[in-house]
């Protein structure tokens, strides 16, 4: 092996030895002192200082958007109004919000438009003039979201002065399929531990729902950007380089839960978005307005962030094999060895978490679901790895067809994702 | 609920808790722990060259780092397993740092002072834990002073034994699982335990207490991540060990490999088990008394506040330290002598911590409330006061005489004066059987590896044996000490080696004596021809230091019929010396290792059966004298030395090399009889005209 390639090795190994281990430092967060883990809960609930709007954006989800209103409607906090943005082309959809409207009238607002491009920034853009409440929430068509949650978040903003709040979101469905679970706890994960690093970091790419911002900033901003495939983290992006603060709580009681995707092309899908989504946010280069040299390396680090995970996960066939068959020196191969201590505790961090899991939303784990966890590692990586290069290869392409037109690639691309073409 | 277990179940360390800021004694504290550390680094590094005599681990292990720092390599001789590297690694580094072989005094002095360093690092992780579990800082200086300056510690502490190393490991382990209890502070936790562990195999005694202390400290919110980081990190680190076995292909056992396997079968299986400590005259029990001999404070006490220790809640996992470490020594099995350098700091923080316990009780008078109370502190104070005494008188006694020998002897000046005999005296490509002290020390002076050989190798490398087919009798020297007569035993050639051999040098008296032997060659010339040779050299001779005529008072035992003048065997002063007649000189046979009156009487049974036998051979046993020995001007190749000179090539060359090569077998050992008149045919020619110029 020559020495430059040796080099070159070493410095990967080291840079895998680094993703690894702040992965983990950052998915343990939360649990490393009852005291850190007491600073991710909402506190007691005060009286109510806030109004609200509750943009809940639906396409194509007449059976599942009639339970969602419901919930929102039943909110114990007295000053909340509900606004289910529907398009004139889904008839369907359109029907239940109105029904829901009838029912509620004092909370329920239709907000109808054929928005375009067809995605839901475009009709979060187009409802925000019609808001009236001083903090806009995003919820998604599908979101089971707990009845007290709107007066944790009014109190959350009164006692942290935060212009921002991301409440969690969890997937609840660990059993579904051998994915699911992985699924299930990237997210318990995420929202309960990572967040609260990002945002005490200074640094935060938002979640899509549950998330709260006052009204001035959006309007100050002119609202999401509706070329974006992840207008959230743009938006978390944007307010974190404004400087504004954002407050991350994640009670079990209180989280709103959401399904894993239902089959896993579906999650290389909505993966590939997210990746792709991360990717343009980078080049968009808003993050370099972070005020500080840290905040700036943590969002370049945060946002290729999927693309290094998938390369980790790449990383451990590719140990294995330079330890087992390249005859490696042994001091290397060591080396090599090293990065996979932080991958593997991984594991069994996530064989803790599953069992938490379990218990703080009193589901039953079964030793299949810890099978699943331990054995479907590879292949979830492997999944990852698939939507990390389909990301990357699409933005690409789109790179060439960004030089003839400046809106349609990116029109083409969220319309695509959203399921369907329109050329 | 939650509240109440965790306040039961929970050490909440007291003053670690306090706001520092209102701590008007802080500055005073670090101050006053400041200067304790800086004392006793330098108790602790004054004479470290000096003292204790330097032992055969210590330059295995500095061997090895040696082996590390200069050839890349993890020993000096095949690996076989016996200790997991990363002691002498630090070591090499630390070498590689400083500089280090270049720049001590002796090569042993380079793993003591990581050791050094090690125990200073231990004295003050050893203060941090003493706070974080409770302790007044007072008290906590007493344990560290206990730990740092007993002479017990002293002695052992400055030796280049791995178990210094593991020592702050350990307590780095412990350490992390008080304090915050963070998740990171476990998986910090785990690792510095896996770097114990693969320090020193023995360390791993610490898991069950290691495990008790995490499932006692941990948080109930978050114990099961503390727990997956602890074990998953020690295990993860720990597996670096076994992987590097696996990697050089030695995991397990195969014909022409060593193996981790083998090794940890003989170093904790088939070790030879050094007896019960209850037994009067075991191993382990002479063991036991050296440390006792050394300071039986520290010891005693320790072993006596195990049990108050156990009342206290915040001691009661470092009493369990010494109740697993003493069930594993009553277990029987190999007890090694730096196993008390283990369970020091534990003894020394049980001692302080027990005082600091009963110091708590007794100061607790002003707030008590009936009778019960105060005999409760009367008592404590009534204990408090009678230990300190029971302390203080022996440690006043015996220390500061203890500590100040030990800053002045010299009990390696043995060594300290062989390694440079032997740079002088001894060629380079004369092959000598050495310990492991000298070895590091004369190779780092310049000696080639080849030629110098650990004894325990000889008979147990299958590389060395290979080397020296004829064993022991293809070496010249063997340099003993009273460490190699006492282990000769288990390396086998070595006994061999010392009996076929004659003191000519001996440095330091005492049980901290070096003696360098010669090994006489008997296979390929017999005993006496290779006694005459010796002695023909003048200067060989004046190191002999028996060129004085010969003495009055000796008891003539035997006629010895040599080649050309006559011998005897005589006795004087005690000891059976072998005397040339002609040339007045006299040197010992077998000094040193035949003190038995039986052997000496079975030496002069032989001397007096007859000129022909000594020291259990006969001359029929010994080959014939060389052909060529010249005594006159039989040979006309002698005179062609005349002729020569350094840099000439050719036939006359050739001739005259094969003259020498009679004269003196050994002669020529590189490059043999090739023509050119090269370096060493010089040095050679140069050992014949002092040989057959001198009288």
């Amino acid at each position: 092996m020559s020495v430059f390639l040796l080099g070159a090795f070493l410095v990967f190994l080291a840079l895998m030895l680094v993703i690894a281990t702040t992965t983990t430092a950052w998915m343990m967060y939360t649990w490393n002192t009852p005291a850190a883990m007491d600073g991710t809960r909402f506190p007691p609930v005060r009286a109510p200082r806030f109004s609200f709007s509750l943009l809940v954006p639906a396409f194509e989800e007449e059976h599942v958007l009639a339970r969602t209103l419901e919930q929102l409607a039943a909110q114990q906090h007295p000053d909340v109004e509900i606004l289910p943005i529907v398009r004139a082309d889904d008839p369907g959809t359109a029907a239940v919000a109105y029904e829901l409207q009838a029912r509620y009238p004092e909370r329920i607002r239709v907000i109808e438009g054929n928005y375009s491009p067809q995605n839901k920034p475009a009709a979060m853009n187009m409802a925000l003039p019609e808001c009236r409440g001083e903090v806009i929430g995003i919820f998604d068509a599908e979101d089971v979201v707990h009845e007290e949650l709107l007066a944790h978040v009014d109190t959350l903003l009164q006692t942290s002065g935060a212009d921002v709040v991301q409440s969690g979101v969890q997937l609840m469905n660990f059993w579904s399929s051998w994915f699911s679970v992985r699924n299930v706890l990237e997210y318990y994960f995420y929202f309960r531990s990572r967040l609260h690093y990002h945002a005490r970091a200074g640094f935060i790419p938002l979640g899509g729902n549950t998330v709260f911002v006052r009204r001035s900033i959006l309007e100050r901003f002119g609202g999401w950007d509706d070329r974006c495939l992840a207008e959230d983290c743009d938006l978390g992006v944007r307010i974190s380089s404004a400087g504004h603060s954002v407050a991350v709580a994640y009670e079990p009681r209180l989280v709103t839960r959401e399904e894993t995707p239902a089959t896993l092309t579906g999650l290389v899908k909505q993966r590939t978005r997210w990746n792709q989504g991360f990717l343009q946010v980078l080049r968009k280069r808003d993050w370099k307005q972070l005020p500080t040299l840290r905040q700036r390396l943590l969002a370049m680090y945060t946002l290729t962030m999927p693309f290094l995970q998938a390369l980790t996960g790449l990383f451990i066939p590719i140990a294995v094999f330079m330890i087992v068959f390249v005859r490696l020196p042994v001091p290397i191969a060591l080396f090599t060895y090293l990065p996979l201590i932080p991958l593997l505790l991984t594991v069994g961090l996530e064989v803790g978490g599953l069992r938490e899991f379990g218990q703080e939303f009193g589901y039953k784990v079964r030793g299949r679901d810890y099978a699943r966890l331990i054995v479907g590692a590879p292949f979830y990586q492997l999944v990852l790895l698939t939507a990390a290069v389909r990301a990357v290869v699409r933005e690409m392409r789109r790179v060439v067809s960004w030089e003839k037109t400046d809106h349609v690639g990116a029109h083409l691309e969220t319309a695509k994702v959203g399921g369907e073409v329109t050329l | 609920m939650s509240a109440v277990l965790s306040r039961r179940r929970h050490d909440e360390p007291r003053p670690a808790e306090r706001p520092r800021s209102d701590d008007p004694y802080r500055l005073v504290r670090y101050l006053s722990v400041g200067a304790l550390l800086v004392f006793a680094a330098w108790v602790n590094a004054t004479n470290l060259v000096g003292y204790p005599i330097s032992f055969e681990d210590e330059g295995a292990y500095v061997s090895q780092a040696w082996a590390v720092a200069e050839h890349g390599r993890l020993t000096h001789y095949p690996y076989w397993y016996d200790h997991p590297p990363l002691g002498w690694i630090v070591m090499a580094g630390w070498a590689l740092l400083t500089d280090g072989f270049a720049r001590t005094p002796t090569a042993i002095a380079i793993g003591r002072e990581v050791a050094v360093i090690a125990t200073v690092i231990s004295a003050w992780l050893l203060y941090i834990l003493c706070r974080r579990i409770g302790m007044r800082w007072g008290w906590a200086a007493v344990a560290v002073a206990l730990f740092a300056l007993s002479p017990l510690a002293v002695h052992y502490h400055r030796m280049a034994f791995l178990d210094n190393l593991v020592t702050p490991w350990v307590l780095a382990t412990f350490v992390l699982m008080h304090g915050k209890r963070s998740l990171a502070a476990y998986a910090g936790a785990g690792i510095c335990f896996a770097l114990a562990v693969i320090t020193k195999l023995t360390a791993a005694i610490f898991l069950p207490v290691i495990l008790w202390g995490l499932w006692r400290t941990a948080y109930p919110q978050n114990r099961r991540y503390a727990i997956v980081l602890l074990l998953g990190s020690f295990a993860l680190v720990g597996f670096l060990f076994p992987l590097m076995a696996m990697l050089r292909g030695e995991l397990l056992p195969s014909p022409d490999n060593t193996s981790l396997y083998q090794g940890l079968l003989l170093q904790f299986v088939e070790k030879e088990s050094s007896g019960s400590i209850f037994a009067s005259a075991s191993a382990a029990r002479l063991t036991i008394d050296s440390w006792l001999a050394l300071d039986h404070v520290v010891v005693y006490a320790g072993l006596l506040a195990t049990l108050p220790a156990l009342l206290f809640r915040h001691l009661r996992l470092y009493a369990a330290v010494i109740v697993v470490h003493l069930a594993v020594m009553a277990r029987g099995g190999y007890l090694p002598v730096a196993f008390v350098v283990q369970v020091l700091p534990y003894l020394a923080l049980l001692v302080a911590g027990v005082l600091d316990g009963w110091w708590n009780q007794a100061s607790q008078v002003r707030h008590v409330r009936g009778r019960r109370g105060l005999v409760r502190a009367g008592a404590a104070a009534t204990l408090l006061g009678a230990s300190v005494v029971l302390l203080a008188l022996p440690i006043a006694r015996d220390w500061p005489s203890r500590l100040g020998a030990m800053h002045t002897v010299n009990a390696d000046r043995g060594y300290q004066a062989a390694a440079p005999w032997i740079m002088d005296n001894v060629e380079p490509w004369e092959n000598i059987l050495v310990e492991g002290q000298l070895w590091v020390e004369t190779v780092r002076a310049g000696r080639p590896e080849p030629s110098t050989v650990w004894y325990f190798k000889l008979g147990l490398d299958p590389g060395v044996r290979e080397e020296f087919p004829r064993g022991h009798s293809e070496f010249s020297y063997i340099i003993t000490s009273a460490m190699m007569n006492e282990t000769a035993g288990s390396a086998p050639g070595t006994p061999e080696a010392l009996q076929d051999s004659y003191p000519v040098e001996r440095f330091a008296d005492g049980p901290e004596f070096v003696e360098i032997r010669r090994i006489i060659d008997a296979d390929r010339t017999g005993q006496l021809a290779e006694l005459r040779r010796h002695y023909r050299y003048p200067s060989t001779r004046n190191l002999f230091g028996f060129t004085e005529a010969g003495p009055t008072g000796e008891t003539p035992v035997a006629e010895l019929p040599m080649p050309d003048e006559g011998g005897r065997l005589a006795w004087w002063d005690g000891r059976l010396w072998l005397v040339d007649t002609e040339a007045e000189v006299r040197f010992p046979v077998n000094a040193g290792d035949r003190s038995s009156e039986a052997d000496l009487a079975e030496e002069q049974a032989l001397a007096a059966a007859g000129a022909e036998s000594w020291d259990g051979r006969t001359d029929e046993d010994a080959p014939p004298d060389p052909p060529a020995e010249p005594d006159g001007s039989e040979d006309p190749r002698a005179q062609l030395i005349d002729d020569l000179e350094p840099g000439d090539r050719g036939e006359d060359v050739r001739d005259w090399q094969a003259y020498l090569r009679a004269w003196d077998p050994r002669a020529l050992p590189e490059w043999g009889v090739d023509g050119v008149f090269g370096p060493e045919t010089q040095v050679w020619t140069e050992r014949y005209r002092t040989a057959e110029a001198s009288p």
